[in-house]
């Protein structure tokens, strides 16, 4: 928990690759966000 | 490892005095023996000394394999983790047997060169008598792992005192006089504090594989004071004779954490950042600083410039070198095509004023920071192809200070 208003370290890398992922099917993705104190946001709207 | 052994050779360096030889069977025994002793302990890495003057014997590194070999094996069945690392003095660069390299990571001492001009001041400089940078040999590292240049610590370093202490030119590598750490030690704080971010940052610069080891606890010779040791601890009871190093030592491993870790994120646009060193001019900003501009992509033309700026103390400037970062700021820059600006002033404590190292240095834009500011924003311009962030106009993003 901190007080400042800046992200703490170490920053999260923006990227995700999905190991699973297989060639011959369709997959969705959904953004969530989750804060410090650990509340959820609804997923972002998905996209194949 | 290298006093006490049974079979010795003179020391090529110091007239009179013997080093281990290691090509003897009972040099072997007591290295391993001693290997052993330390891993048994819980100790984890080791440092060798001066392997190149023990080798004399062992040209072709035979006997320095065959006993190192012993040791990591000897480690790897009784070593916490099952691993010990292994490093020395390397003037030739590195000891290499077969394309395996000896070592786990080389070291050297900084080779600190004294300035005869400038009373006991002294800079760091590449070719100046053996210094290993850009010379750490590579190849195979016990490990596994394979480098073109093997990474390695430079240490300030003891060896003695010359007969003209605290006098320069006392020629070859001695700093007014001195060994190198007995010169750092004889320096003001402020001096020292500045001279170790100096330090950090050239060898950073300099070569990537090298690493600046901080002063922690070492033998100092000063026949002139009798002084005998060096501490970088606080003045406290158990450390009396401390030089309150600590700090320092602190802030500048805590300032370079961010430029490691904030790599990794890439959320659209780019970021641009500039390092300056503390100037020791009185006119000048007496603190070492970061600036990190981050631009939205598709803006062709900024309008203008968030400034996000820390508070005081070590902890606020730590937490603002990442502020550039922020997505929540960086959404509000782009929907004004604007810049999103992020500073961290490398204070050494959480003194609020002119005392050394505190934030009134500044957070007083009269004592420099103005003038850095300005000039961070015209080498921003220059970099990223936007020479409007000269002149366009600035929002101030914290109201707790108001400087740059």
């Amino acid at each position: 928990m901190t007080y400042h208003d800046t992200p703490s370290q170490p920053l999260p890398e923006m990227r995700y690759v999905d190991a699973s992922a297989k060639p011959s099917e369709k997959h969705a993705y959904a953004v969530m966000t989750v804060n410090s104190a650990g509340l959820k946001s609804e997923p972002a709207a998905a996209s194949p | 490892m290298e006093r006490r052994l049974p079979v010795i050779l003179p020391n090529q360096r110091r007239s009179g005095q013997s080093v281990p030889d290691v090509s003897r069977p009972e040099t072997k025994l007591w290295f391993y023996f001693l290997g052993a002793s330390f891993i048994n302990v819980g100790c984890e890495a080791i440092h060798l000394g001066q392997t190149e003057l023990m080798n004399h014997n062992d040209r072709n590194l035979d006997h320095y394999s065959h006993v190192l070999t012993l040791i990591r094996s000897y480690a790897a069945k009784h070593a916490r983790r099952h691993m010990v690392l292994l490093d020395s003095h390397v003037p030739s660069g590195g000891l290499v047997y077969d394309g395996q390299l000896l070592m786990d990571f080389h070291s050297f001492p900084l080779r600190i060169m004294e300035m005869p001009d400038t009373p006991q001041e002294a800079i760091l400089k590449v070719g100046f008598s053996d210094g290993i940078y850009g010379r750490s040999k590579g190849g195979t590292t016990p490990s596994g792992w394979k480098c073109e240049h093997l990474p390695y610590l430079v240490e300030i370093d003891n060896w003695g005192v010359s007969k003209t202490p605290g006098q320069a030119k006392a020629g070859g590598i001695w700093i007014w006089g001195y060994d190198e750490i007995t010169w750092f030690a004889h320096q003001s704080q402020q001096y020292r504090s500045n001279w170790l971010r100096y330090a950090w940052d050239w060898v950073k610069r300099t070569d990537p594989n090298g690493f600046l080891q901080m002063p922690g606890s070492r033998t100092v010779r000063s026949p002139r004071d009798g002084m005998r040791w060096y501490y970088a601890n606080k003045p406290s009871p158990a450390v009396p004779d401390g030089l309150d190093d600590e700090d320092t030592i602190r802030a500048v491993w805590a300032a370079d954490r961010p430029s490691g870790s904030v790599e990794p994120t890439h959320a659209g646009g780019r970021y641009l950042k500039v390092d300056y060193p503390a100037s020791t001019a009185t006119n000048e900003l007496q603190t070492a600083v970061t600036y990190t501009l981050w631009l939205p992509d598709g803006a062709p033309r900024l309008r203008g410039i968030i400034v996000h700026q820390h508070g005081a103390g070590t902890t606020a400037s730590i937490e603002g070198s990442t502020a550039p970062y922020d997505l929540h700021w960086q959404a509000l820059a782009k929907k004004w095509d604007c810049a999103l600006f992020g500073s961290s002033y490398h204070v050494l404590n959480e003194k609020t004023d002119l005392t050394p190292g505190g934030s009134e240095h500044w957070f007083d834009p009269r004592r420099g920071s103005e003038k850095t500011f300005l000039k961070a924003l015209a080498e921003f311009a220059a970099q990223s192809g936007h020479p409007e962030l000269e002149t366009v106009p600035w929002a101030n993003s914290d109201d707790r200070c108001s400087s740059p």
